[in-house]
């Protein structure tokens, strides 16, 4: 079960992904990038070349805004939700959990007897 | 710790990426951050310094797509924003041309009509035709909240508008006015506060969008400077532009924001008339014209950018779509171009000056100017002239000459 999510599968929650890791606070492109890979064991494996013209494209939707610093000792671009990026999320994120409970409806059974079967 | 790999990868991509300078200057410090770090972590798994700096590389993909990528995503917003203005400006432009055409009986050929700006005041139907008339008499006749100082009197006939000043065109009128300025380390509030009460104009920044590029209205600025008799607008832009930052004048104000944060305004891209039949008369032609406009600094035209203004002619007028600081240049170089003229007179048989104007030498330009025969004058008149001035024009450097043309 290590084997990355298909891209055609996270194509259409690609956006709520990165918008939920920016929940807890600023965050830089290679950060991003990290946390997405830590915290699904490898399973979801945005590349650079994605994740930059994504994040950008966010920005240009001002759910995100950005600014350089330099606290953390290296020139970094750090984003973060704007409020209508905060609004976007809990509202995406509300619509993917409907979404993921109705599949769930459908596919536990197949689960639930494939074992079995099998 | 730039690798050369790193920087090439970067510059190739820059070279894919139809942004501005600075636009490209921003996504190569990102990416060169993250190759950075990618690496350090890859060295740190037990890679090969070169293999991580390979995989670091593939890892963002061919460079073409990925400036692709980047480069839509900014046209995508230059789009929306031009269809926005397209649907809002179509009625207000067409009315700008009719009510051209309408006054067009009003001008002796000689004269320039000024602008006519696109805004929907401007029809005002009660200006008598005597009233116009007797504001082509003379100077003195055009509404000027401001006395005019001596400096600007001018002979220069060509350049009175025709129809009532506008309140946004009294405000453009303040902004040609000379401004001794002295800013030592001042705040840009401070700056801004003093031409406003100079100019007696109000200055509104949007310190939010300024805000939100880390502008500061209480840090001091880090330059002074000390110049004489620029002329407001001048100061005004040499404030801003280091700054990244613009203005643009609304109905009786003036209005500050970023350059980013102004492009997404409604009002950005403003439809101008120029009557330039005087100077198509003077041999000049459209395809010369339009050149000449399209030479103006930070200009974005849609035809060749895919996003910005536009350029059309209706029957000797020019109608140009552009921002407010495009449009100030393309009005000081038909200025220009009228000043040459009346220095030293070209006409249909002085054919240097064209070949000063178009060092591409068109042939169906040189045909309309054989020189039947040469006057005297005409070895005398290399075109140093006007396309000297229009050379300062174009580096935004005010010259005398600008300041006296009003």
């Amino acid at each position: 079960m290590t084997d990355p999510f298909s891209s055609q599968l996270m194509r259409g929650s690609l956006d709520l992904l990165v918008l939920s890791v920016f929940a807890d606070g600023a965050k830089y492109g290679y950060l991003i990038q990290q946390q997405l890979r830590d915290g699904t064991a490898d399973r979801v494996k945005l590349q650079a070349g994605t994740l930059y013209p994504l994040l950008h494209r966010l920005q240009d939707e001002k759910l995100i805004k950005s600014r350089w610093d330099s606290s953390t000792g290296r020139r970094r671009k750090w984003y973060e939700l704007t409020a209508a990026g905060h609004k976007r999320l809990k509202q995406q994120a509300r619509q993917w959990d409907a979404y993921a409970q109705c599949m769930r409806g459908f596919v536990q059974p197949i689960l639930d007897t494939a074992p079995g079967t099998a | 710790m730039s690798e050369k790999e790193f920087d090439l990868y970067l510059s190739l991509l820059g070279r894919f990426l139809k942004l501005s300078p600075n636009q490209r200057a921003e996504i190569a410090d990102e990416l060169r951050d993250h190759l950075e770090e990618r690496l350090e972590e890859l060295t740190d798994e037990g890679l090969s310094r070169d293999d991580a700096i390979r995989r670091a590389i593939d890892e963002f993909g061919d460079a073409s797509e990925l400036a692709t990528h980047f480069t839509q995503i900014a046209r995508r917003r230059r789009r929306r924003l031009i269809m926005r203005l397209t649907a809002g400006t179509a009625l207000t432009a067409s009315a700008a041309v009719l009510l051209a055409i309408f006054l067009r009986p009003e001008m002796p050929p000689q004269r320039a009509a000024g602008q006519l700006v696109a805004q929907e005041e401007l029809g005002d139907p009660e200006i008598p035709a005597a009233e116009i008339g007797a504001a082509a008499e003379g100077p003195a006749n055009v509404p000027d909240p401001l006395p005019t100082p001596d400096a600007f009197g001018s002979s220069e006939a060509a350049a009175q508008p025709t129809t009532e000043l506008t309140t946004s065109e009294s405000v453009e009128e303040k902004l040609k006015q000379p401004l001794d300025v002295q800013f030592d380390a001042s705040t840009l509030s401070d700056a801004l506060a003093f031409i406003s009460h100079k100019l007696e104009v109000d200055i509104f920044p949007d310190w939010r969008a300024l805000g939100d590029e880390q502008i500061d209205k209480d840090v001091p600025m880090t330059f002074g400077f000390q110049y004489t008799k620029l002329s407001a607008g001048t100061v005004l832009d040499l404030i801003l532009e280091p700054l990244q930052c613009s203005y643009i004048v609304r109905e009786g104000f003036i209005y500050v924001s970023t350059d980013i944060a102004m492009e997404e305004q409604e009002d950005y891209l403003e439809f101008r008339v120029y009557n330039v039949r005087d100077l198509l008369e003077k041999g000049l032609d459209a395809d010369d014209l339009t050149k000449l406009v399209q030479f103006a600094r930070n200009a974005a035209w849609s035809d060749d950018d895919g996003f910005g203004g536009m350029v059309e002619w209706y029957d000797g007028l020019l109608a140009i779509r552009q921002s407010q600081d495009v449009h100030r240049q393309i009005d000081d170089i038909f200025q220009k171009l009228r000043a040459a003229d009346v220095e030293r007179p070209w006409g249909p048989d002085k054919p240097q000056v064209t070949d000063g104007f178009q060092p591409g030498t068109a042939p169906a330009a040189t045909e309309r100017f054989q020189p039947r025969s040469a006057p005297p004058t005409t070895g005398g008149f290399q075109p140093r002239n006007a396309p000297a001035t229009y050379e300062e024009s174009s580096a935004g450097t005010p010259t005398s000459k600008s300041r006296d043309s009003f």
